[in-house]
């Protein structure tokens, strides 16, 4: 399509624009990393290139500990939110509670910050003790609002016939829903999975409330350090976490599905 | 007869046996924590007899100017970083979706990237741009564009923009996701018809755009108004949005039945606000 | 057709009961999983830059005590956490001086066993017996701190400037940037020391007073920080800030440009305790920890790597480090606590005011 005004820069406007806003979005990326590099633990001089902060990162005892938190409330809230929501989504389509659809969406409306300190009050109201349970309840709390939406829109595209045929060759639910539904659903299921996974470790605000004693997890521990002073390990972790989260997404866009999430 | 139907009822239940634990968890540990905090808001104590205990004192105390001036600030603050994120967003979306061809995967990727990493560790990262002696201020000191450093860390400038980079692919997906399904024929006939770019733009691409507007407003919109972290990190601690004052209820005094009716009022407005949006939105797109 | 019966109605309800029993199940665990699992280990609350992880999986080795340590940024976050939980499920806590009389008045830690503490009588007696627990029933002192005022002496070149909290609250001396206090009680217990040299009789009127202090003062605060304040000096942000002696003499053992000030009308002393949570159940774990912690070489790498002055006088520090510390304790001529003199209702009023606008 070609600009009706006729001045020879305006083809390129657009693009130089996009990719000043890439460069803009990157830059800070790109800085942390090259600091993690930095021999000088404090200051923006560059003293020289070291891997000493990645050999720190990788012996401390405390990163490990709420790496493993981290890990374990992701991969329970995954599983979770997805067997429930897929439960939710096929099970609950021949029944009455196909229309509370619309509960699933409370989660996106309401600020988390309003979550968190409900969550806190809710537990702190009946003794229940924080700890990795609660963090557990309230990332799949989130996950849930994400998996059904996203599995939801999938199956309403699928072939009902499929289904029903399914049913007349004699199958029960449960056959029907194993061997029919669920391979079908795959890309729903796995795309679903990872964003629950990448919002699971990535959340703060609910852990920062409702963490219990011995529950440090990952962005806690990053957002205590920078308030009180952070050396390059965190620069060190944070160019780790990125690398594992290009690999993840890698492994999304490589499945090639269209995640209609909106 | 009997028998289909008792296995109708008996699948009916098995369905909803499996269904219900869903539905269960939202309300449980969603719509009933929400309701336990406007409780809480009328009452000043954890007693159970909450209906003797009913009191506005909670927001009586809250009809202060400071306090509307925090809810304030953050309106002021979503809705800019709403409108800001939406100018950036939607020439980046619309180059992603009608322009390029060969490498939108690769930009789309490089797109998301940053939304996939830590949140913190993005918001650490701007630090070392920011700052007084970071990236920004010594390469426009060397280049001569400036000769003092500018100030950015500590202000509310430096939270704006750093709110604008987090936010920007929310607001860039729903865009794009509504600007695919633009049929270019559509836009084609549009030319055929004599419009120029420019018309073609206003008058075709960007209301048939308009529900990936919306979306992408509001999931900048909401989550802007709660927000914590970044002016935490990043103001210097001398402004409270409605996040740090809600912290500063629950996480540091002895109240709160007052940090509730602050949440409540909070939302509320919130709640406010995005309606009179919608219908201006509305409104502007029918 | 075999729609809405009353006994679906039932199994309904049943199966939603069924559910929620789950959840709870879920949701009660740790307490049940806790009786039966006699797992040995301690659960440590505390101020970051106090206690170090790594260094202590030395005594997770030789004793096979589970150390799981949660950090809170400030007093206040303790007392709210310390409160919600009763105290459950954290065993060793470390309060600040007005914090222990606070969580004892609210019977939150426990009595400690002095027999099983044979270090006792190393302690300074300087640091016990002190307001908020005379005889140290409930709390022992581990480290201490100062509020200073970091310096950097490149910015003043006509020489090192008054010692005296004028420097960051009188307009006409401070400096366009400082760094502040980020913690209401501190603040206001300072800004109420500097107007009235004293922090008892804080009347309605004295608050007023702090309030407009505070707020003009506002206009020359580059940012509030609690624990950030070396990192202000260090990165040139400013030439003058407010901190602790764990931060700004910290940074000034690293950086020669900078220096630290003792204010002449007198400074704050803060005391971080040692007290052990009421319903812990792991005395004897948690008094071995304890007897661990205050050995000399584990009390001198603490307060080496964090630049905290310990307690204790068996401790091995270069000698700058102790010529420093007693050079503190000489020049400060008054030293106060952040007592609990001021009202919950007292701190909210000047805090948030300040804050919000």
């Amino acid at each position: 399509m070609k600009m009706g005004i006729s001045k020879r820069i305006t083809p390129y406007l657009l693009p130089i624009f996009v990719g000043i806003v890439y460069l803009l979005l990157y830059t800070p990326i790109f800085v942390l990393i090259l600091f993690s590099f930095n021999k000088n633990p404090i200051s923006y001089r560059w003293d020289g290139f070291s891997l000493c902060w990645y050999k720190e990162l990788f012996a401390s005892v405390e990163i490990l500990a709420a790496l493993k938190n981290s890990l374990i409330v992701a991969f329970s809230s995954v599983l979770l939110s997805v067997v429930m929501g897929l439960f939710y989504v096929f099970f609950g389509a021949s029944s009455f509670l196909n229309r509370l659809i619309v509960f699933f969406y409370g989660s996106l409306i309401v600020p988390e910050i309003v979550l968190a300190v409900g969550l806190l009050s809710f537990f702190t109201f009946f003794s229940i003790s924080l700890g990795l349970t609660t963090l557990i309840v309230g990332h799949t709390l989130l996950g849930l609002g994400y998996v059904v939406p996203i599995i939801r829109a999938r199956f309403l595209e699928m072939d009902y016939r499929l289904i029903e045929a399914s049913f007349d060759l004699g199958a029960t639910e449960k056959q029907t829903f194993f061997k029919i539904v669920v391979p079908l659903l795959y890309p729903a299921i796995i795309s679903s999975a990872l964003l629950v996974m990448i919002v699971s470790l990535d959340d703060f605000l609910i852990s920062f409330f409702c963490s219990g004693a011995a529950t440090l997890t990952l962005p806690m521990y990053i957002f205590s350090v920078i308030r009180s002073g952070a050396t390059p390990v965190v620069n060190a972790l944070s160019t780790m976490l990125l690398v594992i989260s290009s690999l993840l997404i890698l492994i999304l866009t490589s499945l090639k599905m269209k995640t209609r999430i909106f | 007869m009997k028998n289909n139907s008792v296995h109708y009822e008996a699948t009916k239940n098995g369905a909803f046996f499996m269904a219900v634990p869903a539905v269960l968890w939202k309300l449980l540990f969603l719509y009933v924590p929400l309701f336990f905090i406007m409780l809480i808001s009328f009452s000043k104590s954890f007693d159970f007899a909450f209906f003797k205990n009913v009191t506005l004192e909670n927001y009586k105390s809250l009809f202060s100017l400071s306090y509307f001036r925090v809810i304030g600030r953050s309106l002021l603050l979503a809705f800019l970083n709403a409108f800001f994120c939406l100018l950036i967003a939607y020439p980046i979306a619309y180059f992603l979706a009608l322009k390029v061809r060969r490498f939108k995967n690769l930009l789309l990727f490089l797109l998301a990237l940053p939304f996939w990493t830590n949140f913190l560790v993005q918001v650490y990262a701007w630090f070392f741009i920011l700052d007084h002696k970071g990236l920004l201020n010594t390469a426009l000191l060397k280049m001569g564009i400036i000769s003092q450093p500018l100030h950015i860390l500590n202000t509310s400038a430096a939270i704006y923009i750093v709110m604008l980079f987090c936010y920007l692919p929310f607001m860039v997906m729903p865009i794009y996701s509504s600007l695919l399904k633009i049929d270019k024929f559509v836009l084609e006939a549009s030319f055929d018809l004599g419009a120029n770019s420019l018309q073609t733009l206003s008058h075709v691409t960007i209301p048939l755009s308009a529900s990936g507007i919306m979306t992408g407003f509001f999931l900048v919109l909401i989550p802007s108004f709660g927000e914590f972290v970044i002016p935490a990190l990043l103001g210097g601690g001398k402004v409270m949005y409605v996040g740090s004052m809600i912290t500063y209820f629950f996480l540091e005094t002895k109240n709160p039945f007052l940090g509730a009716a602050f949440t409540c009022l909070s939302g509320f407005v919130l709640i406010l606000f995005a309606l009179l949006i919608y219908v201006i939105f509305k409104k502007l797109f029918k | 057709m075999a729609g809405f019966s009353f006994r679906t109605l039932f199994v309904s309800f049943a199966i939603v009961l069924f559910w929620i029993f789950v959840m709870s199940v879920f949701l009660f665990s740790p307490h049940i999983v806790k009786l039966f699992r006699k797992e040995k280990s301690l659960t440590i609350f505390t101020f970051p830059m106090l206690i170090d992880a790594q260094y202590l999986s030395k005594f997770e080795k030789e004793t096979g005590i589970k150390l799981y340590i949660s950090y809170y940024e400030s007093n206040e976050e303790l007392l709210v956490k310390m409160r919600e939980t009763k105290g459950r499920g954290y065993d060793i806590v470390i309060p600040s001086d007005y914090a222990v009389e606070i969580l004892t008045r609210e019977q939150l830690l426990q009595k400690i066993d002095k027999r099983k503490l044979p270090f006792w009588d190393t302690i300074d007696q300087r640091f016990l017996g002190h307001y908020f627990d005379p005889e140290n029933e409930y709390s022992i002192p581990y480290l201490w701190e100062v509020y200073q005022i970091g310096i950097n002496k490149a910015y003043f070149k006509k020489g090192r400037p008054e010692a005296s909290w004028g420097l960051v609250f009188d307009q006409e001396k401070a400096p366009k940037k400082i760094g502040m206090i980020n913690n209401a009680r501190e603040a206001i217990l300072i800004a109420a020391f500097y107007l009235f040299g004293e922090i008892e009789n804080i009347t309605s009127e004295r608050i007023e007073k702090i309030k407009k202090l505070l707020l003009k003062q506002k206009k020359w605060v580059e940012a509030y920080t609690d624990l950030r304040s070396d990192y202000l000096l260090l990165s040139g942000a400013v030439p003058v800030a407010v901190g602790m002696s764990g931060e700004i003499w910290h940074a000034t053992r690293f950086e020669k440009n900078l220096d630290f000030l003792i204010p002449k009308e007198g400074t704050f002393m803060v005391i971080d305790n040692i007290g052990i949570s009421a319903r812990s159940k792991k005395q004897d774990l948690a008094h071995t920890f304890i007897q661990y912690l205050y050995t000399p070489e584990v009390m001198s790498h603490h307060a080496d790597k964090y630049s905290v002055f310990p307690v204790t006088t068996n401790v091995t520090l270069s000698d700058y480090f102790i010529c420093s510390m007693q050079k503190i304790w000489k020049e400060a001529k008054k030293l106060e606590f952040f007592r609990n003199v001021l009202s919950e209702k007292q701190l909210n009023e000047v805090w948030i005011e300040l804050k919000a606008n």
